[in-house]
């Protein structure tokens, strides 16, 4: 360990500060000698003052000369490994570094003048107009969730079971299962189709109206067309645009090529058809709340819910499905424990977590099917106490004979 | 004997809520009061303009038949005076209360709602507690009496109504009610929460019944006349009180009145609703079921000349006191023991610091040994015969009823 050397205070720094500046500020003569009388270790400063300390002068009458070979100061300056520290970093660095001439000092002008103020000076960083260049408003953000959770749990049953359909769909037809969330969903074609829980997890029975080359086809990914047309040729860009109803000149008169009037005559089924498919709002979207999905979902056969789901592929690819169906997320903690379709439903309809005591207690309904126990929505103030024993009244009324306010302050 | 029919006593529960502005008779003796008021004061010329005939103020119980008195013909009243009958579904307290009491399913809600609600509060009769509250009091008083008498068959009369008194008095029925669990509203009104007791409370420091006039219904009301506890089993109440002649159903009244009509109102709806049986077994728990210290109850003026008597009417031989023990005859606190003998029997015993004093004593022990005789207290009553386990099983055996005080 080398000795270091003693810090000096900082009340001795004061007088070097003051001594170092040619207009010497005022310093009041207690404060002067106060700090030098205070200092503990005396300065170093011999080379300055010419005033050569006594181990110097020891070292001077030994060796006889006023240069004494050795160190300078053998009892001060860094110790011996950080001075062998120092030595490596410069070597290193002469080693890197070749000899540069410094290139802005370079291009600094002749007539540069550093600005006093920041008017006319040129704007560095922000978003600037990034927004308004990146943020195309007829190209919205489209999640992998749905926009609408859903909270209706038979609607809830029915997504699960055309999660369970299309997934046991791509299982009979030998397709890959991980591309089971690549399509957007669209219109639901498993209305009709039974499953039934076997050996190999599940057979589904269909029925004319969705065969299982129609599921299997409507779960096709349409992505890839999307990807093509981004990289069509520039005549095929014009044909869609032509074809398409967006005047790319007027993109704010979407809306009403969309949607037709309602004072014009219905069109007809191909335009209808054609209208459906050029738009890019979802059909299922108008179409659902017309669907009754309590019906619908007894019409099943209630043993689809015993359907198992311990095979890891078809577990993760039912719960992804009906996650882009149904917008509810389930732990992962709770996924481990999901072996049958409807332990995953259960996960799946379970309330949402109630943001007031009240809609707990309506949750669970045990407190207010009490007959000798009142919820209330709100606080219970002391107004309500008093109007609950009808005293309220006469509170009231002698407020109000006597010009006081009801409730503590004036109405203005 | 003529059946009851319940369904329509308890039919005025479920007419429409039609209120009418005038101030009806809230129940029989009120009305025959009111009666009785207007024959005798339509004989004076001044009044006779102010009342109107007791025959508009009327209430028909079908107002289909009267279509002439729909509601509509009365100016609209904004609130209720008391709250309204589907109040009492929602009302936490009232839920307990009924839960509390162990009252049959059969009696509803709003029924117990309005068992709380005073004449005082609301002074229509199809939503106050006054026809139950008579019709529960009849009910009390007759099973607490018929108890009395069938337990302590020797009971003088005084005692009787004292002891009546002590059990279903409005005292004692107000310190049942308040042990429900019942509490009073501050001023009875529509917002008032259905399970609180709801009537007109009286300003403190005035006096019930000050400012009544008309005197009792006795006949002999002049104040010369003498109120003979003969005459206050026939003319009197329950308790040998005189009854007021008129009384204004929206005076104020103290809390004590109030608690006690509340109660025999609570009886008076489980005898519509769920029958005799379950009424009688209500008055036995809450009211029966307390402990009375009879010999409290008793003052001798004369024990020992009422003793004589007592021996005389009866054909004991004369009662003759004798020393039993004593000491310190000399000391400043001599004890004796004096035992009051008919021939041979002792007819009871007590101590005194002087001779005279345990005399007395034994005297008045005597009398109480006597007077509160008591078969058993399992004793049957006549009530029994008409509904419960042992009704028409076996024969009634009439109980024994003593020829009373001796009057001396």
């Amino acid at each position: 360990m080398h000795r270091t050397r003693r810090v000096a205070r900082s009340i001795d720094s004061v007088g070097a500060i003051c001594g170092a500046q040619a207009p010497r500020p005022f310093l009041c003569h207690v404060c002067r000698v106060q700090a030098t009388s205070f200092s503990t270790s005396t300065v170093q400063s011999y080379p300055e003052t010419g005033k050569v300390p006594l181990s110097e002068r020891v070292r001077r009458r030994i060796w006889g000369t006023d240069q004494p070979p050795g160190q300078e100061d053998p009892y001060g300056g860094p110790g011996i490994l950080d001075q062998v520290k120092a030595q490596n970093k410069a070597k290193k660095l002469a080693e890197q570094k070749p000899p540069a001439t410094s290139a802005i000092s370079a291009t600094v002008p002749e007539d540069y003048e550093p600005a006093t103020t920041w008017e006319g000076l040129e704007r560095v960083g922000g978003y600037g107009n990034w927004w308004k260049e990146n943020w195309d408003p007829r190209h919205p953000f489209m999640g992998f969730l749905p926009p609408r959770i859903m909270t209706d749990p038979e609607e809830v049953t029915a997504a699960l079971h055309r999660a369970l359909v299309e997934v046991f769909a791509l299982k009979q037809a030998g397709e890959p299962l991980d591309g089971i969330s690549k399509a957007t969903p669209g219109a639901d074609l498993t209305h009709d189709v039974q499953v039934i829980a076997s050996d190999a997890g599940a057979s589904l029975v269909f029925s004319e109206n969705a065969t299982l080359e129609d599921i299997v086809l409507s779960l096709a990914p349409q992505v890839e067309e999307v990807i093509e047309e981004n990289h069509a040729t520039e005549s095929e860009q014009d044909i869609e645009a032509d074809r398409s109803t967006e005047d790319l000149l007027h993109p704010e008169k979407v809306e009403e090529t969309v949607e037709p009037p309602a004072h014009e005559p219905q069109p007809t089924e191909s335009e209808e058809d054609v209208a459906a498919d050029r738009s890019e709002e979802d059909p299922l979207e108008h179409q659902a709340p017309t669907i009754a999905y309590a019906e619908l979902v007894a019409s099943w056969d209630p043993s689809w819910l015993q359907v198992s789901l311990d095979d890891p592929e078809i577990k993760f690819a039912v719960i992804k499905r009906s996650l882009q169906l149904t917008g509810v997320r389930i732990s992962d903690t709770s996924i481990r424990s999901i072996t049958t379709a409807k332990s995953l439903l259960s996960h799946l309809v379970t309330p949402p977590k109630p943001r007031k005591l009240i809609e707990a207690l309506e949750q669970k309904e045990e407190f207010l099917n009490l007959p000798n126990v009142k919820v209330h929505a709100k606080r219970i103030t002391a107004i309500d106490k008093e109007k609950t024993v009808g005293r309220w009244k006469l509170i009231e009324e002698e407020l109000e004979n006597r010009g006081l306010p009801l409730t503590g302050y004036t109405r203005r | 004997m003529k059946r009851l029919r319940i369904e329509r006593w308890s039919g005025q529960l479920l007419t429409p809520r039609t209120r009418t502005r005038t101030i009806q008779p809230c129940c029989l003796r009120q009305q025959q009061q009111k009666l009785a008021s207007y024959t005798a004061r339509s004989y004076s010329s001044s009044s006779a303009a102010k009342h109107p005939s007791p025959d508009d103020e009327l209430v028909f119980e079908d107002e289909g038949e009267h279509p002439e008195l729909s509601a509509s013909d009365y100016p609209s009243i904004p609130s209720y005076p008391s709250p309204l009958p589907s109040a009492a579904l929602e009302s936490a307290k009232l839920a307990a209360l009924h839960a509390r009491l162990g009252i049959p399913k059969k009696l509803p809600l709003q029924t117990m709602a309005r068992t709380l609600v005073d004449p005082s509060a609301d002074p229509h009769k199809h939503f106050n507690n006054a026809s139950l509250a008579q019709l529960g009091g009849s009910i009390m008083s007759y099973h607490v009496s018929e108890w009395l008498l069938c337990t302590y068959p020797r009971l003088p009369m005084t005692v009787l109504f004292a002891a009546q008194y002590a059990y279903s008095g409005p005292k004692t029925l107000q310190l049942v009610a308040r042990e429900w669990g019942v509490e009073t509203a501050a001023a009875p009104g529509e917002e008032v929460d259905p399970g609180l007791l709801q009537f007109s409370k009286l300003e403190p420091g005035t006096k019930y019944g000050a400012n009544r006039e008309g005197g009792t219904v006795r006949p002999d009301s002049r104040s010369y006349y003498r109120r003979g506890i003969s005459s206050r089993v026939v003319y009197d109440d329950e308790f040998g009180d005189a009854i007021p002649k008129l009384k204004d159903q929206n005076e104020p009244l103290p809390a004590e009145l109030a608690y006690s009509n509340f109660v025999k109102a609570v009886i008076g709806a489980i005898y519509l609703h769920s029958g005799a049986e379950p009424a009688k077994t209500f008055v036995k728990r809450h009211i029966l079921s307390r402990h009375l210290a009879m010999p409290g109850l008793f003052q001798f003026k004369l024990p020992v000349r009422e003793l004589s008597r007592l021996c005389n009417r009866e054909g004991f031989e004369y009662p003759v006191a004798r020393i039993l023990s004593e000491t310190g005859r000399l000391s400043r606190h001599p004890v004796f023991v004096v035992g009051i003998y008919s021939g041979k029997d002792k007819l009871g015993e007590g101590s005194g610091p002087s001779l005279q004093e345990a005399k007395t004593r034994a005297c008045v022990a005597s009398l109480k040994a006597w007077y509160l005789y008591s078969p058993g207290k399992d004793v049957p009553v006549p009530s029994d015969m008409e509904s419960g386990k042992g009704a028409g099983e076996r024969g009634w055996e009439p109980v024994h009823i003593d020829m009373g005080e001796v009057i001396h």
